[in-house]
């Protein structure tokens, strides 16, 4: 009877050991989970974007000057073609592509394993066109930083985004 | 001399069980807050890494906006680029700007886009990928931030590359 007791009484304190642990485990969860918007904000990826605007690009849009990025931007959202006929936003889609790659080289083995890129465009009444989005990899993890940056254009303003995922 | 063992009182077991309890309570809480304390301060210390790390590559970023490396051709304006055609120049510290007036260990500037390959000198610039401007040893760490480098091409126009500025001096450590 005595044993009974005793036994009981160390379930008792097990039970209560597990729930507090359990609470304890909960609370650090979501302590620890807690996204902050300012630490995914990245000076690298806002650097990145800013400086990719003045590169050089294989489009020509009037005679033989080459456009740069901006400029190709621009003629992706007027619907325009490059002097070699080819589509305005496929060259930007191509020339993208080729620069993240060089730039971030994602793979499940690198330090960086995704990234997602965008450009939109937003007119003044704020309505968003999508003018290209490119993925690569998954970038499903709450590991990432991202930026954004934007220039005028026309009645509106041209945005850019990248979020790298780690 | 016969020893009497001691009795206690079902209430003194009882105190005792609770007092028991109360311990194995107060130091599975100091355990468990030595463990949240120590996540918290590796979160902290990767904050504090990363802030340190932006505040350098802003740094870096304002070598770009110097005048010796800015772009400032009065024909087009390039915020934020490094004119090649000046760097290339001042390739070496040959004038000691670097070195002395910025107190900077090691500056360099690489090509990313389109992938060139080399270090650039006076026979094969432009086509090459890198222009060290100073080397000296260090052993303060290496940080990088991208800008747009640009150059004249042959018929005049501005050709940009995106490239990464790179520097290491004790006021970036």
């Amino acid at each position: 009877m005595r044993d009974k007791k005793a036994q009981e009484e160390v379930v008792g304190f097990a039970v209560v050991v597990v729930l507090v642990s359990v609470i304890f485990v909960i609370i650090l969860g979501f302590s620890m989970n807690k996204p902050t918007t300012q630490d995914k904000q990245s000076t690298d990826v806002r650097q990145f974007l800013e400086s990719i605007r003045e590169v050089t690009t294989d489009c020509s849009l009037s005679g033989s000057i080459p456009a740069n990025l901006k400029e190709l931007m621009g003629a992706c959202y007027s619907r325009t073609y490059c002097s070699s006929g080819a589509k305005a936003c496929d060259e930007l889609n191509n020339t993208m592509k080729d620069i993240l790659e060089a730039s971030y080289s994602p793979s499940e083995e690198a330090h960086i394993k995704a990234y997602i890129f965008s450009i939109d465009f937003e007119t003044s009444s704020s309505q968003r066109e999508n003018l290209i989005t490119q993925k690569s990899g998954n970038c499903s993890s709450n590991s990432y930083r991202e930026s954004d940056d934007f220039f005028p254009y026309t009645n509106g303003q041209i945005f850019t985004e990248l979020r790298l995922c780690y | 001399m016969k020893s009497y063992p001691a009795r206690y009182s079902k209430a003194q077991i009882k105190i005792q069980e609770m007092a028991f309890v109360l311990v194995a309570f107060v130091v599975f809480f100091v355990i468990a807050g030595l463990f949240y304390l120590s996540l918290r301060m590796s979160g902290v210390r990767g904050d504090v890494q990363a802030q340190s790390e932006s505040d350098a590559q802003e740094l870096i970023r304002t070598l770009a906006e110097t005048p010796e490396l800015r772009w400032s051709s009065t024909a087009s304006d390039c915020e934020g680029c490094i004119d090649m055609d000046k760097a290339i120049l001042l390739k070496d510290d040959k004038l000691k700007i670097f070195s002395e007036l910025w107190n900077v260990d090691r500056l360099s500037l690489e090509i990313i886009y389109p992938e060139k390959n080399g270090e650039c000198s006076s026979v094969n610039y432009p086509e090459c990928g890198e222009i060290t401007l100073l080397n000296k040893s260090t052993s303060y760490k290496l940080y990088g931030s991208f800008v747009s480098l640009c150059r004249l091409d042959s018929s005049g126009s501005r050709i940009c590359y995106l490239g990464k500025i790179y520097s290491s001096a004790k006021e970036l450590k």
